[in-house]
């Protein structure tokens, strides 16, 4: 497989609409930038799109260009962990994703010095050998052992995800197949449902009783991976007290590999409400300094990138549109493990179509390369050099047609 | 009203009715145990005494200014008989300070006159609030570390003393402001509470308050416990017994009256009470058992604690033993223990076998965890291939990682998380160990002398676990075997609930070793083996089938076999037989219907998700011993139980629990 | 015709629980990749489309239905009667008779209630009688019956005429109905409303609320998402209207009635399963106790200050 397959028509309401695929393939193949302000959302009801820079109001018609005096690099984890932009591809597990998808992200993190994370299935034998990856420790522990825990540059504890929070990670049965059943060590062609809650972890003392395991184990950066709830702001302030090194939040409408609809479409909230608030109340805890706070769910384009830091985030992190790069079509139907991109197709011992791995490798690092450039060309319509300059600079946003007590949480003016 | 959410350390001791009276020291030193499990935003403390009973009730109230004082001195003036006021009783921490007034009023007024104040005091920002009021109780609380909130009051210099102590060290998720309303304990006419957990139905308990006389709340779950508490007990005339069942287990009977004081989630409570005549200590444990509860009683005191080493920091002998999940414990100054909070106790949990500290042994006592941890890292890299450590209590994470040929002995209390992630070496334990031992281990030993509580041997990869004494919770969760690595779990006493839950891989054995001459004691709680996908456990002695698995509610399975009766598809006798039973588990379905009936029924029990288990109750059979005998022998060694009791075991009659598809591959053996 | 907002993601997630298509009858519904639905996505049509519901993380747990219990039993006290779960499944006069035999015969054999709108008891259902609500208008004012007792039939409203004259010593229960003549106000808002009113009201000295029952009901009513959040704002049960006849998928065809009673038992085997993922996710282990009442675990991602003070839910984002 190395061709992009052409985008159905949608059935029904979608937010990865015709343009926003096109757009993320535009930049998967050339690795530049192809707009400035993102034209997908002109048609969009998320709140985000609805929150506008105001730089974009004064000059909306832009075109793309290439920036060279404007630094997207930055530092995670207390500054243990450099990446060049602040992007990290989303943990998307093997079994969830197909293989070789899992090594594309892996190897591009490498090449693009960025990060990438293992989810929730175990270390994927060929990714083991790439350096910029999280490890993750979630409540089942599949697949995890305390070498595992040490491969990785750093420990993603997972507590819950954005499409379905308070629930465990879910591989329908068809897609366990022998290869999964021995990373993860589970019976074949069983569901492989994790628990709800990991059983150790009961209390916010609990959390910081594992954080403190795995780093007397390990030694290495801990982040904490939530879903954004109800309580986001006193998760994400117990969190950075209990000692982790950074918050990977994950918003209502991030994607998955298989979630009970009834709880993917009523449980959680958009992560650019939580973004601001977690901020706010990091800071005037005193605990914002060095604390890395990853956004995710539905993060769509450099502009999306954009507005989650100037509304406190550190980094972004990105699943269905790394997906998508490589070719996803969002048919949603990934839990039946039938996928025509072959992107999150159940794993056989001998596959009749494979993605073709250098394909998807170069279409992923380009991807980031022109996210990037369009990060960068934002940046500099917005007059900021550095992301620090960027980060937390709610006041450089406007909220358009947002009921004014909610933009008042998000701490963002109105038009 | 903004939530303020928090998890904690919880403590609480009380005399027995010829012993001399606690002294604040013993309560601290007790609580800075657990000092981890707080932070330095919040603690506190509840004494009672019974020799108070000529003294007016005393108030105490948080205030932020002297102006604030005079409101409640004025508010007051309407409901009391006379007001004495005793000044301040605490430096001010964060703007607010503690003062307090000794008040003629009675009970009910009381009730009504502080929750007037109190929303009062909050409808404008946070002027104050008034958190204890009572005439055997005083509250000190603020905003600290307990060691710290002990000297803003002076309760050292002050040698006080009580019959009855609660401590508490908060770790609030978010301190809005850092103010000391928000502390435990919360105290509500002569009940205090103290609690570790966040509570779901926090919600529905407000709305159960708030037309019953509770106006004012301070934003806390914890607040709400003591509020009802404080109604079922004082206003609706609940014996305490039965306002703590309310509050732990729904009502099955179908009464609303109450349901809204029902808790829900996770919650450990200790609670204080004085009802004029005796003195009362109340533990109550969640019915999922979410958090760390244990009580212990010895010569003089009682005891209820999070963890074993707050009470064995006071007490070398105390018998400790966990609450079971939806427990509830009641003593008294005058009458001891009247409800032990679980079953069982005398048996699986006897005088506490003390094991004499090696003079070789390295003392950490006064050491933190890291340290400890350091030292013995540092040992090993130097080439020690033994280490012997003393006065252990409660110290966390140790064993984490030691290499191969190590041993490890650890006398005292292993605090949580022993021997997570390990891959080789050996540690035994001579005493009881505490939560979550042996998480993620994948090779390896791990020996303990006494009791583990929750969750031993989660994900449990390979390598032994040998256990004397009993389980709490959770033991043996998500257990799974990896390339020719067998797991054992061997617990020489008993489990509670969820044994084995979404068990994949490897052996677990429960021996009741103490109960062998009883035939009529359960050795798991319930829910034993539910989302067993593999693997096998076997208990010794026949389990009750309604403990294994997860059950449709009875109630359930009767309407549908009575609408099956209407249908003509079930004759009457058949429903009468099911009907009898205490509980109806699929195996008793499968034994009576056929056909399309069972089909039918099936619905209930079954989903995509669940496995069925075969559960049989029989002799060990060739190949059990081949799976077994090691481990076994092993285990009697290692414990020098006598030898004749291990043919009497070997030949017993055991409840063998394993999915149908069956997943102990025979030819698996020993690596 | 269907209402517009019976979408084909709404029509096909009832069908594939039912059985009527798909392979996993029954069951809830699996789904991949983000979330379509309202109001990011989706254009809201209820208020309960604005409506979150929590999720526990790290302060205090989840509850893992598939291997722990969430208990979904609710007792209506008045009527002495114990739901499996807070579910009523209405039958309305134009319903083909197959499926009002079906309908029937599942709230009985699942224990639930059926209730006969707009009409008494007909032939053969007799024997399931302890299972039916009838309406019953002999008494002056709207009324439910079960047996000898009574609950008050009301329209959706804030408007308190409904309550003036009553002696509650008669009535054990109140049904809000959004189809009921006279509604003005959405059922969301009613239902808070009425649970509000019913508390303050006292009986015997203790809340009015805590001694009858209080059960909503409407035709909209889509799915297990919208049964939860109506708990959570205040019912005791909520009446499905026409979500069983479409997951039935019988109409303009001739099935057999076992099938579509089989269609229609999957249909509540499956909601209960999705109600008690949802409540499990909020960390909530008993529903009659816990769920009833409890605004605090909703949230609301949009709507006015109005709309969410009358609901008693927050605005999403504050703690």
């Amino acid at each position: 497989m190395h061709e992009y397959l052409p985008i159905p028509p949608a059935h029904g309401v979608e937010f990865w609409n015709h343009e926003r695929i096109e757009h993320i393939r535009t930049l998967a193949r050339f690795g530049r930038p192809a707009w400035v302000w993102d034209r997908a959302k002109h048609t969009s009801r998320r709140i985000l799109d609805r929150i506008r820079f105001r730089a974009e109001l004064e000059s909306p018609e832009q075109e793309p260009y290439e920036v060279d005096d404007v630094d997207p690099s930055t530092t995670l984890a207390y500054g243990q962990i450099d990446m060049s932009t602040p992007l990290y591809l989303g943990d998307m597990s093997f079994g969830a994703l197909s293989g070789i998808p899992n090594i594309a992200l892996a190897k591009t993190a490498d090449l693009t010095g960025i990060l990438t994370g293992t989810g929730e299935g175990g270390l994927y034998e060929k990714v083991r050998r790439y350096r910029r990856i999280t490890v993750q420790w979630a409540s089942a522990r599949f697949g995890v052992d305390l070498d595992v825990l040490n491969t990785g540059i750093g420990v993603v504890i997972k507590i819950g995800q954005g499409a379905k929070p308070g629930i465990g990670g879910h591989l329908p049965g068809v897609k366990v197949t022998r290869p999964i059943s021995e990373t993860r060590r589970i019976p074949i062609g069983l569901d492989a449902i994790s628990p709800a809650p990991h059983h150790d972890i009961y209390s916010i003392e609990d959390l910081g009783q594992r954080i403190m395991a795995i780093k007397e184990a390990t030694g290495k950066p801990v982040f904490v991976k939530v879903g954004v709830t109800n309580y986001i702001g006193y998760i994400a302030s117990g969190i950075a007290r209990m000692g982790a090194d950074g918050i990977i939040m994950d918003g209502q409408g991030a994607g998955t590999g298989a979630a009970p609809e009834v709880v993917r479409d009523n449980v959680g909230l958009p992560i650019e409400i939580a973004v601001p608030v977690v901020d706010k109340v990091l800071r005037r805890e005193g605990v914002r300094d060095g604390f890395s706070v990853i956004a995710a769910g539905r993060v769509s384009s450099a502009e999306d990138t954009a507005k989650l830091l100037a509304l406190g985030a550190d980094c972004v992190s990105i699943g269905t549109a790394a997906l998508i790069g490589m070719g996803c079509i969002m048919v949603h139907k990934c839990h039946l493990g039938f996928c025509p991109a072959v992107i999150t197709n159940k794993i056989e011992e001998k596959p009749t179509r494979i993605l073709a791995l250098e394909t998807a490798t170069d279409w992923t690092v380009n991807l980031v390369r022109g996210w990037t450039a369009e990060l960068k060309a934002i940046m500099d319509t917005l007059g900021v050099r550095s992301l620090d300059q960027l980060i937390s600079r709610r006041d450089l946003l406007v909220a358009d047609s947002i009921p004014a007590d909610l933009a008042e949480v998000m701490g963002v003016g109105l038009c | 009203m903004e939530v303020v959410k928090s998890g904690c350390g919880v403590f609480g001791i009380m005399r027995k009715h010829r012993a001399r009276k606690v002294r604040v020291e013993e309560t601290l030193s007790s609580i800075e145990c657990v000092r981890y499990r707080g932070s330095k935003l919040g603690a506190g403390f509840a004494v009672y005494d019974l020799d108070r009973r000529n003294n007016p009730l005393t108030l105490k109230s948080f205030v932020n200014s002297e102006e604030t004082v005079e409101k409640i001195i004025a508010a007051l003036g309407g409901y009391a008989s006379d007001i004495r006021p005793l000044g301040f009783d605490s430096i001010p921490v964060n703007s607010f300070a503690s003062w307090a007034a000794y008040v003629e009023i009675g009970y009910e007024t009381a009730r009504k006159a502080v929750n007037r104040i109190n929303s009062h005091l909050l409808s404008d920002g946070i002027r104050g609030r008034i958190y204890s009021w009572g005439r055997y109780l005083e509250v000190f609380k603020g905003v600290g570390y307990p060691s710290d909130v002990s000297g803003y009051y002076g309760l050292a210099e002050k040698g006080l003393e009580g019959d009855l102590w609660l401590a508490h060290t908060r770790q609030p998720t978010n301190s809005p402001g850092v103010y000391p309303i928000w502390s435990h304990p919360f105290a509500a006419q002569e009940w205090a509470i103290v609690h570790n957990g966040d509570v779901s139905s926090f919600g529905a308990n407000i709305e159960f308050l708030r037309y019953r006389g509770y106006e004012s709340f301070v934003g806390t779950d914890s607040e709400v416990i003591a509020y009802i508490l404080d109604y079922l007990t004082n206003v609706a005339g609940l014996p305490i017994s039965e306002a703590a069942n309310l509050l732990t287990n729904p009502p099955s009977d179908g009464q609303s009256i109450y349901r809204g004081a029902c808790l829900d989630g996770p919650f450990s409570v200790i609670a204080g009470f004085c009802d004029g005549q005796d003195l009362y200590m109340l533990a109550l444990a969640d019915r999922s058992k979410f958090r760390p509860l244990v009580v212990g009683e010895d010569d003089d005191r009682i005891y209820a604690a999070s963890e074993e080493a707050e009470i064995r920091n006071l007490s070398e002998r105390a018998r400790v033993w966990p609450i079971r999940p939806g427990g509830v414990f009641l003593a008294s100054l005058k009458n001891g223990v009247i409800l032990s909070g679980r079953e069982d106790v005398s048996l699986f949990y006897g005088p506490y076998c003390i094991h004499q500290h090696p003079d070789d042994g390295l003392d950490v006592s006064g050491m933190s965890a890291s340290q400890v941890n350091s030292l013995v890292r540092k040992l090993v890299g130097s080439g020690v291939r033994e280490i012997k450590l003393k006065n252990v209590n409660g110290h966390r994470y140790l064993g984490i990682n030691i290499p191969e040929a190590f041993r490890l002995h650890i006398y005292g209390v292993a605090g949580n998380c022993l021997a997570n992630f390990n891959k080789a070496g050996e540690i035994i334990v001579y005493g009881n160990a505490q939560d979550d031992v042996g998480d993620a281990m994948y090779g390896g030993r791990v020996v303990i002398h006494g009791d583990a509580r929750d969750v031993v041997g989660q994900a449990l990869q390979g390598g032994e676990i040998l256990v004397r004494g009993s389980v709490g919770n959770r033991a043996a969760i998500q257990m799974r075997e990896f390339r020719g690595r067998r797991p054992y779990l061997v617990i020489g006493g008993r489990a509670d609930d969820y044994l084995g839950e979404y068990m994949a891989g490897g052996v677990v054995l429960v021996l009741g070793i103490d109960a062998l001459e009883r035939d009529d004691v359960q050795l798991v709680g319930r829910y034993t083996a539910t989302g067993m996908v593999g693997g096998r456990i076997y208990i010794r002695g026949k389990v009750d089938l309604s403990r294994i698995g997860l059950n449709p509610p009875k109630a359930d399975v009767i309407q549908y076999l009575s609408g099956l009766v209407k249908e003509g598809l079930v004759d009457d006798a058949a429903f009468k037989s099911l009907a009898e039973m205490e509980e109806i588990t699929y195996d008793d379905v499968r034994k009576t219907l056929s056909g399309e009936p069972l089909r039918r029924v099936s619905k209930l029990y079954k989903s995509k998700y669940y496995k069925e288990l075969r559960i049989d109750y029989r002799e060990l059979s060739e190949d059990d011993h081949r799976i077994l005998d090691g481990v076994l022998v092993e285990f009697f060694r290692e414990f020098h139980i006598q030898e004749k009791l291990y043919d009497r075991i070997a030949s017993s009659r055991f409840t063998v629990i394993e999915p149908v598809a069956g997943s102990l591959p025979l030819e698996k053996a020993e690596e | 015709m269907l209402a517009s907002f019976w979408t084909e993601r709404r029509i096909r997630h009832l069908k594939e629980m039912s059985g009527a298509a798909g392979k996993s009858p029954g069951e809830p519904m699996i789904a991949s990749m983000g979330s379509t639905g309202p109001p990011n996505v989706e254009e809201p049509v209820f208020i309960r489309d604005y409506l979150v519901s929590d999720g526990a993380q790290v302060t205090r747990p989840s509850i893992d239905p598939y291997r722990e219990p969430v208990e979904t039993e609710v007792f209506l006290n008045g009527l002495g009667i114990r739901l499996s779960q807070p579910l009523i499944l209405s039958i309305y006069p134009e319903y083909p008779s197959v499926v009002r035999r079906a309908v029937v015969r599942v709230a009985y054999n699942l224990g639930l209630l059926a209730y006969i709108s707009g009409g008494g008891l007909a032939s053969g259902e007799e024997a399931y009688a302890e299972r039916i609500l009838v309406d019953d208008d002999s008494h002056g004012f709207t009324a439910v019956r079960h047996h000898d007792r009574i609950l008050l039939k009301t329209a959706s409203t804030i408007g308190l005429e409904w309550t003036s004259g009553l002696s509650w010593r008669n009535i054990v229960g109140v049904v809000v109905d959004e189809d009921h003549t006279g509604s003005d106000t959405p059922i969301e808002i009613a239902t808070s409303h009425v649970d509000r009113i019913l508390r303050k009201t006292s009986l015997d000295g203790q809340p009015l609320r805590d001694q009858i029952t209080l059960i909503v009901s409407s035709r909209s009513i889509r799915g297990a998402d919208d049964i939860f959040k109506l708990i959570a704002l205040g019912a005791d049960a909520v009446a499905l209207g026409d979500a069983a006849l479409i997951a039935a998928d019988c109409v303009g065809k001739t099935l057999p009635e076992e099938l579509v009673y089989e269609r229609i038992e999957n249909l509540v085997l499956a909601l209960q399963k999705e109600v008690k993922l949802l409540a499990g996710a909020a960390g909530v282990s008993s529903l009659f106790t816990s769920l009833v009442g409890n605004r605090e675990l909703l949230r609301a991602v949009g709507l006015d200050a109005e709309t969410r003070e009358r609901l008693g839910v927050k605005l999403a984002g504050v703690g």
